[in-house]
C-alpha cells in the first residue's frame, strides 16, 4: 500500500518533470485574486481566446492559471507568482491582492528578465512593463455621477464595500466619496459596511442600513457580491425603484435584477479585454517586441454604465 | 474525594437551575444589548427591525445547533461553512436541470448529511481527531463547490425556492426562514434533551470509555452526531442561497467559527458535555443583535468587529469564573 | 523531641450546605509519622488543604514552628516547608528526576541551567534517600513508585519539614511498599514530620506513632499507636461497631455459570482459563501488572481478544465489544472509576441509566420521570448517600461513586457480574457495603468474580481463588487452603 502510494507520487513527479523539459513551448502564467468571481473568470476567459488564436496561429503557447483559494491571503499569491519564477513562465501576469505585499515578488519576476504584466491593480513598484486595468478611480466617479443624477442630488445613501484593505475596493468608495462632496453636496453618506464579497453579508448590512435610516436613499456598492447582497435586501423590503442601487461589476444575478428594476446601474469593467490585452502584450515581449516606450505603462480597459436600456449589448 | 460537597445541600435545585441560569444570562445580556440599541436608536425596537435580527441570526441558528451537538462530545466540525455552500449548489444545479423544487431540495439536504457521515466515518473508523478530519473536508467539500460551478455562482433560481428564504408568512408576518429555524431548533432541541442520541452525546462528551463500556453504540452515536451538523448547515445553505437567489461557491466561508461562538456564548464547553440548544439559540442572536445594533448605532465597521471579539471573549470567561467559585 | 513542627487549633470551615470541619485539633512533632484516618467525606483532605495552603480556614489557628501563620495560597505553605505528596501525582513525564526536582527552582549559571549542579544534588538527595535512580533519567520510564519517591525528593530538597502524604501506597505493590517504608524511617530520622493519610490500615503497623481519627468534620481522637488496635480504630472510624470486616456467607457452590477457556489477549493474558459458579465468589489474586485487568477487560470486550472461549451455562458466547458482554449478561465494574466507570459531570440518575437506556425509553424517547424512579430504587437498596438523584456525581464521595457504577449494573438481569478492583480507595464502612452486596448476588445464584490486590480481602471474601502473574494463571486455591504466604508464592512464581 504504502509503496504503491510512493510509486504512485514517483510517477507523477516525474511526469511533471517531463512535460517541464520536453515542452519546447511558451508558458504565459496568470495569477487572479480568487478561482471563484466571474470578474476573474472573464479574464481568464479573455487570455484563453488570445492563446488560443496564438495557437491557431502555429504557436506552442499555453496558459497556466492559479489563484489563491479565498480572498484573503495575498502571503499565499505572492508565493504563487514565486513558484511561477521557478517554473521558468515566459511570462507572468499578475493581478496583485495587496500592493504592498505582492511588490517584491513582481520586482523578482521582472528583476529576472520575465516580461511582468499587471491586471486589474497596481502594486507599489515600478518594475513591470504594462498594467490592463480599469481606472477605479475614473469608474468610481462616473458610479457618483449616476447616483447622484438617479438623486436628483439630494438624500441619504450608504455604501456597501467589499474589503476593507483592498486597494481596488478601496478606490472605488474613496474616488466615490470625493466626486459625491464635490459635485452634489447636498447628498449625505450615513455610513459604510464591508462584506467581505460575502451575499448573505451584504444583504444582512443593507437590512441594518434601512433600518436605521428610514428615509434612505440609495445605495453604492463596490463588487459583485455586495451588489448583488444589496440589490436582494432593496428588493425584498419592498423598495425597489424607491431606494436607488449603484452597483459594480457584472453576473447573472446582477443582471437579473437591473431587467427586474432593483439596480438602476451598474459599472461593468471589461476584465475579457484585460486578460486578452494582456496575453497579447506577453507574446510581444516574449518575441523582444515593446509595448510602449516607457515602462509601467498604465493602459485603462474602461468601464461601460449598465442599466435597463443597454443591457442587452453587454457580455 | 470530595467530602465538601457529599454532605445534604440544594443540589435539586442548583441542578435545574444550571441549565435555566445559563438561559436567564444569556437572555438577561440580549435585554441589556437591546435597551442600549433601542436608547441608541429607537428604531432598534422596531417589530420590522426584530424580524430582521431574527432573519439575520437565522442561517447562523441553525449550524450553531449543530455545532453544540458537536461540541458536547468534545469534538468541532470546521466541515460547516462549505457544507452550506455545496449543498446549495447541489440543489440549485438540480433545479437548473428542471427538478422539482422539493426534490431538488432534499437532494442538497441529503447531499449534507452525507458528508456528516463522512466526517463521522473518518473520526470513528479512520481514528482521526476531529479537526483534522473536518478540516479536511472543509477544504475537499469547497473544492468540489468550486469545481461543480466551475467559480461561477448559479442564479436564476423558481420562484418558489426562493421562497423558502423571504416570503412572509401569514403568521405576524414572520418569514418563511424564521418558521423553519424555529421548527428545526424545537426538533434537534427535543432530540437533545429528551431522546437517547441526546443522552448519549452528553455521556460520550462527558466520559468516552466509561459511556462506551456501558454498553452504547459510541461509535454509531458520533457519526449520527456529526449527521446532524452536516444535515443543519444543509438547511442553512438552502435559506442562504433562497436569501440571495444565488449559489455561490464561496458562501458560508469562516460560519463555523460563528456557530462555535454561538455556542459557546451559549453556554457549552469546547471540552464536551456541556450545551443545550435554548442557550444556543440564545448565543446567535447575542451575536446577530450585536451586528444589527451596532450597524443601527452606526459604529464604525472596524470597532465591530473588536466589540464582538471581545464579547466572545468576555462571555466565555464570566462564565468559567462563575463556574469555578 | 521538643517543640511542635506544625499546631492547627479549632480549625473549621464551611462549604455551601455543608459543615466540613468542625473545631478539630491536630498537631505533628518532629521525627513522627502522625496518621490521619477518617472514613470518605470525614473532613481530613479539607484538612489538609488548609494546612497546605489550597483552602483557607474559616476559624482556628495555624502553627508552624511557634508562629501562627495564614496561609493564602499554596504557594506560602510552602515557603514554611509544607510539602503534599498527592495520590495523583504531578510530574512532568517528559523530564528527567533531576529537571523535575529543581523545576522552577532550577540552579543558575548566568543565563544558563547549571546542568551539572542540578544532576549532581539530585543524586545527593536520591542518596539521602538511599535510591539508586540516575538523575538524568525521564520519568516516564519509572515505575509510578519510583516517581513517587522523586516526588519525596522533591520535597525534601524544598527543605521541607512537613511532609503531608496523601493515599501513597494505593498504587504500590508489597515490595514497594516495603521500600516507600523505608524511605519514611529515613525522613524520621532527619527529624521531618509526616502526616499520613491512608485508608489501610493494617500498614500503619509498620510506620505510625500517632494516629488521628476525624469522623463527619469533627475531631474524634489522638492515640500513640502502640495503645491502640486496627479494631478501635476502626470503631473511632465509623462510629459503631463493625460486626466483621468481611461478611463471608457459607453457600454450597453448584454448578458452572461461567467458563473462560485458554485465553489470550495482547501480551498481557496468556491462555487464561477459569470458572465462576454457582453460589461461589471467585476472587482474583496477583500482582499489578499480573494481567488480571487485562483478563477482564478481555472478557468483557473492552480490549481485544487474540484467541480463548467463553461459556455461559455451558454455550459458547462471542463477545466483541462491551455492548456484546451486556446483552449476555456479563457484566464489568471496572478498576479505575473515574476513568471507565463514571461520566462524572452528569447527574446521579443519568449514570445509573446510561446502559439500561432500552427500560426507560420509548422510540427513542426518554422518560426522566422512570429513569428518576430506578435511580431512587438504586439508591435506596445500596444506600448511596446523595441528596437527590440529581446531584452531579463528581461531587459525591469515592464509596457513593463506587456504588453508583455497581448499582447501574443491577437494573437489568445479570448472570455474571465481574468486579476489578471494587473497593480501591473507598473507606471502610462502604468496603462493607460493597462486600454485602457481593453476597446478595452469591445468594442470588449470579456468578461474581473480583479482582484485588488486597490479599485479606481475597481471603476474607472469595470462596476460590485463582492466582495469576506475568498474564498466566499459576493456581486454583480453594479458600481453606489458601494462605497470604501461598498466594505470594504463585504471584511470584514467575520472577
Amino acid at each position: 500500500m504504502k509503496k504503491a502510494l510512493l510509486f504512485l507520487v514517483l510517477a507523477m513527479l516525474l511526469s511533471i518533470c517531463t512535460t517541464a523539459i520536453a515542452a519546447d513551448s511558451y508558458t504565459i502564467a496568470l495569477i487572479t485574486m480568487d478561482s471563484m468571481d466571474q470578474h476573474w473568470l472573464k479574464v481568464k476567459a479573455g487570455a484563453e481566446e488570445a492563446v488560443a488564436e496564438l495557437v491557431a496561429a502555429g504557436n506552442d503557447v499555453k496558459l497556466v492559471f492559479d489563484a489563491p483559494s479565498t480572498k484573503v491571503d495575498s502571503v499565499v499569491q505572492a508565493s504563487m507568482v514565486e513558484n511561477q519564477i521557478t517554473n521558468k513562465a515566459d511570462a507572468i501576469m499578475v493581478a496583485p491582492m495587496d500592493a504592498e505585499a505582492l511588490a517584491p515578488a513582481i520586482e523578482a519576476v521582472y528583476d529576472a528578465g520575465i516580461p511582468m504584466i499587471l491586471i486589474d491593480t497596481l502594486a507599489n513598484t515600478k518594475k513591470f512593463q504594462v498594467i490592463y486595468q480599469t481606472d477605479n478611480g475614473a469608474a468610481a466617479r462616473t458610479a457618483a455621477q449616476e447616483l447622484g443624477k438617479l438623486l436628483g442630488g439630494k438624500g441619504k445613501i450608504a455604501i456597501i464595500n467589499a474589503q476593507a484593505g483592498s486597494q481596488t475596493t478601496m478606490t472605488r468608495e474613496g474616488d466615490f466619496r470625493d466626486e459625491m462632496a464635490k459635485a452634489f453636496p447636498d447628498i449625505e453618506i450615513v455610513g459604510v459596511q464591508y462584506c467581505d464579497g460575502d451575499k448573505q453579508k451584504a444583504l444582512n448590512y443593507a437590512e441594518d442600513f434601512m433600518m436605521q435610516t428610514p428615509d434612505l436613499a440609495g445605495f453604492y456598492a463596490c463588487n459583485e457580491g455586495s451588489t448583488v447582497g444589496t440589490g436582494n435586501a432593496v428588493d425584498q423590503a419592498g423598495k425597489a425603484g424607491t431606494i436607488k442601487v449603484v452597483g459594480f461589476d457584472f453576473s447573472d444575478e446582477v443582471k437579473d435584477l437591473v431587467e427586474r428594476g432593483v439596480i438602476q446601474a451598474t459599472m461593468v469593467q471589461n476584465p475579457w479585454v484585460m486578460g486578452n490585452e494582456g496575453v497579447k502584450a506577453a507574446w510581444k515581449l516574449i518575441n523582444g517586441e515593446k509595448i510602449a516606450d516607457e515602462e509601467a505603462f498604465v493602459v485603462d480597459t474602461g468601464v461601460t454604465v449598465a442599466t435597463k436600456e443597454n443591457l442587452k449589448d453587454i457580455k | 474525594m470530595n467530602q465538601a460537597a457529599a454532605k445534604p445541600t440544594m443540589n435539586k435545585r442548583r441542578k435545574i437551575s444550571r441549565q435555566t441560569r445559563q438561559i436567564v444570562s444569556t437572555a438577561g445580556a440580549l435585554l441589556v444589548l437591546a435597551i442600549v440599541f433601542t436608547i441608541a436608536n429607537p428604531n432598534f425596537i422596531s417589530s420590522m427591525n426584530i424580524l430582521n435580527i431574527l432573519k439575520q441570526a437565522t442561517p447562523i441558528i441553525i449550524i450553531a445547533i449543530g455545532q453544540t451537538f458537536v461540541l458536547i462530545t468534545s469534538g468541532i466540525d470546521l466541515s460547516i461553512g462549505s457544507v452550506i455552500a455545496c449543498s446549495g449548489i447541489v440543489a440549485a444545479i438540480c433545479m437548473r436541470a428542471g427538478w422539482p423544487v422539493w426534490l431538488s431540495m432534499i437532494a442538497g439536504l441529503l447531499f449534507g448529511a452525507g458528508v456528516g457521515v463522512l466526517n463521522g466515518v473518518l473520526i470513528v473508523y479512520g481514528k482521526l481527531p476531529a479537526f483534522i478530519a473536518t478540516m479536511g473536508t472543509m477544504t475537499t467539500i469547497r473544492g468540489l463547490a468550486l469545481f461543480l460551478t466551475q467559480g461561477i455562482p448559479i442564479g436564476s433560481l423558481p420562484k418558489s425556492f426562493t421562497q423558502i428564504g423571504t416570503q412572509r408568512n401569514w403568521l405576524f408576518n414572520v418569514p418563511n426562514q424564521v418558521w423553519i429555524m424555529f421548527i428545526l431548533a424545537v426538533i434537534f432541541g427535543f432530540v437533545l434533551a429528551k431522546t437517547k442520541v441526546g443522552r448519549y452525546t452528553y455521556a460520550m462528551g462527558s466520559n468516552y470509555e466509561a459511556t462506551r463500556l456501558s454498553g452504547v453504540n459510541v461509535n454509531q452515536t458520533l457519526i449520527i452526531v456529526y449527521t446532524i451538523s452536516a444535515f443543519l448547515a444543509a438547511w442553512a445553505g438552502m435559506i442562504m442561497t433562497a436569501n440571495v437567489i444565488s449559489a455561490a461557491p464561496t458562501a458560508g466561508d469562516g460560519y463555523e467559527l460563528d456557530a462555535v461562538a454561538s455556542s459557546v456564548i451559549g453556554g457549552a464547553s469546547t471540552l464536551g458535555g456541556e450545551g443545550i440548544v435554548p442557550g444556543t439559540v440564545l448565543g446567535a442572536l447575542v451575536i446577530a443583535t450585536l451586528r444589527n445594533g451596532l450597524n443601527l448605532s452606526g459604529a464604525s465597521p472596524f470597532i465591530q468587529k473588536m466589540i464582538i471579539g471581545i464579547v466572545i471573549i468576555g462571555a466565555v470567561f464570566i462564565d468559567r469564573f462563575r463556574r469555578n467559585d | 523531641m521538643g517543640d511542635l513542627l506544625a499546631e492547627l487549633i479549632d480549625i473549621s470551615k464551611s462549604f455551601p450546605g455543608v459543615k466540613a470541619l468542625d473545631h478539630v485539633n491536630f498537631d505533628l512533632k518532629p521525627g513522627e509519622v502522625h496518621a490521619l484516618v477518617g472514613e470518605n467525606g470525614s473532613g481530613k483532605s479539607t484538612l489538609m488543604k488548609i494546612l497546605s495552603g489550597v483552602y483557607t480556614k474559616d476559624e482556628g489557628k495555624i502553627i508552624v514552628n511557634g508562629q501562627e501563620v495564614e496561609f493564602q495560597n499554596p504557594r506560602a505553605a510552602q515557603d514554611m516547608g509544607i510539602c503534599i505528596i498527592h495520590q495523583e501525582l504531578n510530574l512532568c513525564r517528559h523530564l528527567s528526576i533531576a529537571e523535575n526536582i529543581y523545576l522552577g527552582r532550577e540552579p543558575y549559571q548566568g543565563l544558563f541551567v547549571n546542568q551539572r549542579k542540578q544532576i549532581e544534588d539530585t543524586r545527593k538527595i536520591l542518596k539521602r534517600l538511599d535510591v539508586d535512580l540516575d538523575p538524568t533519567t525521564r520519568v516516564s520510564e519509572l515505575t509510578v513508585s519510583k516517581q513517587q519517591m522523586v516526588e519525596i525528593g522533591k520535597a525534601i530538597s524544598t527543605n521541607a519539614k512537613i511532609i503531608i502524604m496523601d493515599e501513597p501506597t494505593s498504587a504500590l505493590t508489597i515490595k514497594e511498599i516495603d521500600e516507600l517504608f523505608k524511605i519514611i524511617h529515613v525522613l524520621k530520622q532527619e527529624g521531618h514530620g509526616i502526616i499520613y493519610i491512608s485508608h489501610r490500615l493494617d500498614e500503619l503497623a509498620s510506620i505510625a506513632d500517632r494516629v488521628t481519627v476525624i469522623r463527619d468534620g469533627q475531631h474524634i481522637i489522638t492515640m500513640d499507636y502502640k495503645d491502640t488496635t486496627q479494631e478501635k480504630i476502626i470503631r473511632y472510624m465509623v462510629g459503631r461497631e463493625l460486626k466483621e470486616k468481611f461478611p463471608r456467607i457459607k453457600t454450597q457452590a453448584g454448578e458452572i455459570i461461567f467458563e473462560v477457556k485458554n485465553l489470550t489477549a495482547r501480551k498481557a493474558v496468556k491462555n487464561v482459563s477459569f470458572q465462576v459458579r454457582e453460589g461461589e465468589i471467585l476472587g482474583i489474586a496477583g500482582l499489578m501488572g499480573a494481567g488480571r485487568t487485562e483478563t477482564v477487560r478481555a472478557i468483557f470486550g473492552a480490549d481485544k481478544k487474540e484467541s480463548g472461549q467463553l461459556f455461559l451455562h455451558g454455550k459458547e458466547i462471542h463477545i466483541h465489544k462491551p455492548l456484546e458482554a451486556i446483552e449476555a449478561g456479563v457484566f464489568c465494574v471496572p478498576e479505575d472509576r473515574k476513568r471507565d466507570g463514571l461520566c462524572i459531570s452528569m447527574p446521579v440518575y443519568q449514570n445509573a441509566t446510561l446502559p439500561n437506556m432500552e427500560k426507560v425509553t420509548v422510540n427513542g424517547i426518554v422518560n426522566t420521570r422512570k429513569e428518576i424512579a430506578i435511580a431512587e430504587e438504586m439508591i435506596n437498596e445500596l444506600t448511596i448517600k446523595t441528596p437527590t438523584v440529581s446531584q452531579t456525581v463528581k461531587n459525591l464521595s469515592g464509596g457513593n461513586q463506587q456504588k453508583v457504577v455497581v448499582g447501574k449494573w443491577l437494573v437489568k438481569p445479570a448472570h455474571v457480574i465481574l468486579f476489578d478492583e471494587p473497593t480501591r480507595g473507598i473507606d471502610v464502612g462502604a468496603k462493607v457495603d460493597i462486600y454485602n452486596l457481593m453476597n446478595d448476588l452469591k445468594k442470588k445464584g449470579i456468578g461474581v468474580a473480583f479482582v484485588s490486590s488486597e490479599l485479606p480481602e481475597i481471603l476474607g471474601m472469595a470462596d476460590r481463588i485463582v492466582v495469576m502473574c506475568e498474564g498466566r494463571v499459576t493456581a486454583e486455591l480453594d479458600a481453606s487452603e489458601a494462605s497470604q504466604e501461598l498466594i505470594m508464592q504463585y504471584a511470584t512464581q514467575y520472577m
